[in-house]
């Protein structure tokens, strides 16, 4: 949901969505960056992102990844369904 | 879209492996720069960043197999890393991988051969237009003990033509005759049809020139031919200015107005067996003005096109309802007549589907042999691997994993037997044609193509999992840290053991199914050519003559020829006795009338009296040696004398009018009972199997040839000449003669025609009999195996009883009694299985019924001699174990 959302703004390289995670999270979040890799080509075999080979900011090569439509709509839900757990939670938490 | 996007996945494994490869590269080497960069921005030295950098990555070659898994590229490679294994295995072992391979392809070759035989004549669409709404219409007699399909009388083809039922329905018959050109006259085969056959229902068009139009049907329509693409090569040498040529056919100039395709066969059904083996040259316009108009008088076979939205079904239901209305309607011809419609391809190919899927059967049984052999065999060699699978799951690898392991390992033994089993299957597919019967329908259409290839394919993975996959679960699923410790060389359980029995008791069972088959089969072919026929075929040489109406048209023109014919033929060096007969046996040529008995009642309609008719001159019973068995033969002066009314019947016509009583003397009647034109029989004759070897003999009267002198006839001369063959140049010589525009058509000998008549028997027993002995040696081996493969695992408790006191008997005893019970338990199954299967092919037999006890006999003894013969080796290897090895042996 973390790399749908990102991608959600500009379709980025797998770097870059490494460091936006990184950066957004505070760094809480801190897994080896590798494992980033088999998460987008997992994603983008169920047809969620798409890839293609453009230019980085410095003019290197790079492959961006992209949301597409199917993921949009991924993203809708799962977003929901996070916002939905997290009101239960506050819910439980708030009321004791 | 979405499916494009997952082909993508699915076909990257082949295509893009490399490329999946090397944008994993690329795109992890980005990374690993841009975090390197960062850091050095952040101030670190080179070295510690690229270190730092590495670390925060992870393990890369870890992450690529983790990535190739997603992107579905990984297991191709694992199959692949599987199958070189499988090969260094096999390698290792190659003497059990050349049986392995070369069973597998034999038994896939076979099968696949005989696929294509059914393929090409059973299952493939007939090379016309809309092929399954063509249909062939009879007239269905089984109402009164006749035939399903028999020819339609003209007036009644034309109802049925009328019905609305039919985009059209054609009528044909076979044409043969003389072709007077340049050289000597030749003989010519054709069909003469509707005109509309060829373009609308067939849908075929010439290379050349038109096809033949309505209006060359019409009555005095100028006479035009179509001709094949053989003859236009051969007599025109391809010439395009064939077109303002003609032939001379019989006498008679023809236009040729187109030339058809090579490979274009008119489906010529319905002329008895001999149907098929007639040479098309020429097809010619049926002008059905001034056919008979006569309702019992049958002559017409059909093939027509059924109209847009009419089923089969549909049209036979109506068919039925107009031949009920019909036969109100008109009592005295079409009592108990109705009709019958086949779809044409089933019908052309009836004499050959049920042997061709007895075979297919047969095949698909000696395949499954192998499989069992080859399971058999892996399981043992299995046992012996239980160590190297001990130690692989020790190391880790899961038991999936080992089950693919040794399924990819058989799979590899399939594909190897698979290919060489699909070079198999060109020759032998090439060998089956050469030796099918001739006249079998269809069999320029079969081959080996892609869709034969397919199926080969198909068989060869279903194979190799079949015989891979149980043996690969069984080892798998062992304990296998168990058996690591035991540290034992060969410890196949007791399951294994019994599993392994098992499968010896079922090949068993199966080889027997197919003994008894073959055995059937066999018995049949052996009583068909033990019928008695009625005359003695050998030394007896024949052909077909056909008059010209137009140059004979008279009886004295007629009987002037046959009598010079004659009497040149009777003076030719080495011919004993020459005849004339319109009908020879097994001919397929045949006609009948109805006739009456003097002094008896005429029979209600549908219930006349129907006697089959052969003109013959004098010479022709002696000829053939067709014994009279009361009275006496056709003197040659009742064959000069017009008036002389006699005549001679077989034996069935005279016992079942003249129970009792002597025919001879009798007077029948065969014309309109208003004008008697009584006829007296002077001689009752041996019956003659005159429609085939399985056929009764029905009701047939013999007349003078010369009181009723027709134009289509059979010489006939027996001669001393060792090869009755060889007089056939002689015959054609002499018939040049007299008549230089007519030639000898379908020349041949009697034993000729009596053995094409067993064509069909002779090849589908021979081939069962093959698959027979090929599943009975399968399962000796199998058998063998298993014995020896005991008596191996027991040499020390052998070992131990020798030592003790046993002698080779008491030690013969313990492993045949072993194998005896295999033998009896698989030959009780394959009875049941026999008994079970082969009343499906009843409609093949001929004088043995599927349960004959003599059979069932015979090859239950054959099995469970073959299965003594595979287990005596190991049990005489079993007496000569030497207690003292065996013993110290571990």
């Amino acid at each position: 949901m973390l790399v749908l959302q990102i991608l959600a703004h500009e379709p980025m390289h797998g770097w870059g969505i490494s460091e936006r995670i990184q950066g957004l999270s505070k760094d809480v979040l801190r897994v080896t960056q590798g494992s980033l890799y088999p998460a987008l080509h997992r994603l983008e075999k169920r047809g969620l992102l798409t890839s293609y080979w453009g230019s980085s900011r410095n003019n290197r090569k790079a492959k961006y990844y992209r949301l597409t439509g199917a993921g949009e709509k991924s993203l809708g839900q799962e977003a929901e369904g996070w916002e939905r757990f997290v009101a239960a939670v506050q819910g439980v938490m708030g009321g004791v | 879209m979405k499916w494009i996007h997952q082909l993508r996945f699915l076909l990257r494994p082949f295509f893009g492996r490399n490329r999946v490869h090397q944008e994993m590269d690329q795109e992890f080497r980005f990374h690993l720069e841009m975090e390197r960069e960062k850091l050095r921005a952040q101030g670190m030295d080179p070295e510690t960043a690229r270190r730092e950098a590495s670390l925060r990555f992870g393990c890369v070659e870890g992450l690529k197999e983790e990535v190739r898994d997603v992107d579905g590229v990984g297991w191709i490679e694992k199959l692949l890393s599987d199958a070189r294994f499988g090969i260094r295995v096999l390698r290792s072992n190659p003497v059990f991988a050349g049986v392995a391979v070369l069973t597998l392809a034999l038994g896939i070759g076979a099968s696949t051969a005989i696929f294509s035989l059914v393929d090409g004549i059973l299952l493939r669409p007939l090379p016309f237009e809309d092929p399954e709404e063509l249909v062939t219409v009879w007239a269905d007699l089984s109402g009164i003990d006749g035939p399903v399909q028999e020819w339609l009388s003209f007036p009644n083809y034309e109802d049925a033509r009328g019905s609305g039922l039919f985009e059209e329905l054609g009528a044909y018959f076979e044409w043969q005759g003389s072709l007077a050109g340049d050289g000597a006259t030749q003989a010519l085969q054709g069909i003469q049809l509707s005109p509309e056959m060829i373009s609308t229902v067939l849908g075929v068009s010439p290379i050349l020139g038109r096809g033949l139009l309505t209006e060359d049907g019409r009555d005095g329509a100028p006479p035009v031919a179509l001709i094949s693409q053989g003859l236009w090569d051969r007599l025109f040498g391809s010439d395009p200015g064939v077109l303002e040529m003609t032939l001379l056919l019989d006498g008679t100039p023809y236009e040729i107005v187109g030339v058809m395709p090579t490979g274009f066969t008119f489906p010529n059904l319905g002329g008895g067996f001999s149907a098929q083996l007639l040479d098309q040259e020429v097809w010619l316009p049926l002008q059905t003005e001034g056919l008979p108009q006569d309702r019992g008088d049958a002559f017409i076979r059909t093939l027509g096109r059924l109209a847009p939205g009419i089923s089969v079904e549909v049209a036979r239901e109506r068919l039925l309802q107009l031949g009920n209305r019909l036969s109100e309607e008109y009592p005295e011809a079409n009592t108990g007549v109705t009709y019958s419609i086949f779809p044409l391809q089933k019908d052309m190919v009836q004499a050959q589907e049920e042997g061709l899927w007895v075979l297919l059967g047969s095949v698909g049984f000696i395949l499954l042999l192998v499989c069992l052999n080859l399971a058999n065999l892996l399981l043992a060699r299995g046992s012996a691997r239980l160590e190297e699978m001990a130690v692989r799951s020790a190391l880790g690898a899961g038991r999936r994993r080992l089950i693919r392991q040794l399924v990819t390992e058989s799979t590899v033994l399939a594909v190897l037997g698979g290919g060489l089993g699909m070079l198999v299957a060109y020759l032998a597919t090439d060998l089956l044609v050469s030796m099918a019967p001739e006249g079998t329908p269809r069999l320029e259409g079969v081959g080996v193509d892609g869709r034969i290839l397919l199926f080969a394919t198909v068989v060869t993975l279903g194979s190799g999992l079949l015989f891979g996959l149980f043996p690969a679960w069984r080892l798998a699923s062992g304990n296998l840290q168990g058996d690591l410790a035991s540290g034992s060389r060969t410890s196949e359980g007791r399951g294994g053991a019994r599993l392994r029995s098992g499968m010896v008791g079922g090949q068993m069972a199966v080889a027997l199914v197919l003994l008894v088959g073959a055995g059937l089969l066999l018995q049949t072919f052996r009583q068909l050519s033990r019928v008695d026929l009625g005359y003695d075929p050998t030394g007896v040489a024949a052909g077909f003559i056909g008059l010209n109406g137009d140059r004979y048209p008279e009886a004295v023109d007629r009987i002037a020829f046959v009598t010079e014919l004659e009497g040149r033929v009777s003076a030719l060096p080495g011919v004993e006795e020459t005849g004339i007969v319109s009908t020879l046996p097994l001919s397929g040529l045949n006609g009948d009338v109805g006739f009456q008995v003097e002094g008896r009642t005429p029979p209600p309609p549908g219930q006349e009296n129907i006697s089959w008719i052969r003109r013959i001159t004098p010479g022709y019973l002696g000829a053939m040696r067709i014994p009279i068995l009361e009275g006496r033969p056709f003197m040659d002066a009742d064959n000069r004398d017009q008036e002389a009314r006699v005549i001679l019947v077989n034996e069935t016509l005279a016992e079942r009018y003249f129970p009792g009583e002597t025919a001879v003397g009798k007077r029948l009647n065969f014309g309109d009972p208003d004008d008697p034109t009584w006829r007296e029989i002077v001689g009752v004759v041996r019956n003659v199997k005159n429609f085939g070897l399985r056929a009764g003999s029905p009701n047939a009267t013999y007349f003078p040839y010369a009181q009723v002198p027709n134009l289509g006839l059979f010489i006939t001369a027996r001669t001393t000449l060792e090869n009755p063959e060889s007089l056939i140049p002689a015959l054609r010589g002499e018939l040049a003669q007299i008549d230089e525009q007519i030639a000898l058509a379908q020349p041949g000998t009697m034993e000729g025609m009596v053995s094409g008549a067993l064509a069909q028997e002779r090849f589908v027993a021979t081939l069962l009999t093959l698959f027979a002995g090929v599943a009975l040696f399968l399962a000796a081996v199998g058998l063998y195996g298993v014995v020896a493969y005991n008596v191996a695992l027991r040499t020390r408790e052998m070992g131990l009883r020798i030592a003790l006191g046993a002698d080779g008997g008491r030690i013969t005893r313990l492993v045949l009694g072993k194998s005896m019970f295999l033998g009896v338990s698989g030959l009780l199954i394959g009875l049941g299985g026999a008994v079970a299967l082969t009343r499906f092919m009843e409609g093949m037999l001929f004088g043995v019924r599927p349960t004959d006890s003599g059979v069932l006999a015979v090859t239950s003894g054959l099995l469970l001699f073959v299965a003594g013969l595979a287990s005596a080796i190991p049990a005489w290897r079993a007496t000569r174990v030497d207690p003292a090895r065996a013993l110290k042996a571990d």
